[in-house]
């Protein structure tokens, strides 16, 4: 699980060109609103990221409000998504 | 009768497609010509001088907002919302006909993203990626 939520944070990194290592950004720090503060843009930025680079889909928006809160949310999705 | 065209909100001298060839759920084809008549033109020098690049820019841009709003019983507005790459491979000049490729191969919530391309015979002048806001 680390592994993976090290992968995300680089993903995030990568993908939104945050000014940051994937080392700066904790487990539970929020994407949106204070944390990372990232806009609608960023968020179908994390969409496209999680289905290319983890195989992962988020098929709606309101999936997508549970599922995008913070870096340990996003690895239990794709984690639970993996073994269904 | 109504034609795609009808559905861009834009006009002279803004409207950047003459046609749309193809429509379909998430691709769309276009053409543009561009001419001595363009508004543009007595500023860029005769037939030869270059289209600002913005301009194809904004033809993919309406290509894709048409390819957004379609099957949409009442339209929506699309603006464009980011340039995500963006690469001009050879200058569009004045007199030449540009064909507009886009494919939606995002579509999430009230953003989409679009592959796009322009092409001048058989030649790629620009190739990119857009996102698109329907409001």
């Amino acid at each position: 699980m680390e592994k993976l939520k090290l992968a995300i944070k680089e993903m995030l990194v990568s993908r939104l060109k945050l000014d940051m290592s994937p080392e700066d950004i904790k487990d539970d720090t929020p994407l949106f609103g204070e944390g990372l503060s990232l806009d609608s843009i960023d968020a179908l930025e994390v969409v496209v990221g999680l289905r290319k680079e983890f195989n992962c889909v988020i098929a709606d928006r309101s999936l997508a409000e549970k599922i995008l809160v913070d870096v340990s949310s996003i690895a239990s999705y794709i984690e639970e998504s993996s073994k269904a | 009768m109504h034609t795609h065209l009808d559905s861009l909100p834009h006009a002279y001298p803004f409207r950047m497609l003459d046609k749309v060839v193809e429509l379909s759920e998430g691709v769309g084809i276009g053409i543009k010509n561009f001419s001595a008549g363009d508004f543009f033109s007595p500023g860029c020098g005769g037939l030869d001088s270059i289209v600002p690049d913005f301009m194809v820019i904004e033809a993919m841009a309406q290509l894709s907002g048409l390819i957004l709003n379609f099957g949409e019983d009442r339209a929506k507005s699309a603006f464009l919302v980011q340039i995500k790459t963006l690469r001009f491979l050879k200058s569009v000049c004045v007199a030449d006909t540009v064909k507009i490729f886009s494919v939606m191969e995002d579509n999430f919530g009230p953003l989409a993203g679009f592959s796009v391309k322009a092409v001048v015979g058989t030649v790629n002048v620009a190739v990119g990626e857009l996102i698109m806001a329907r409001v």
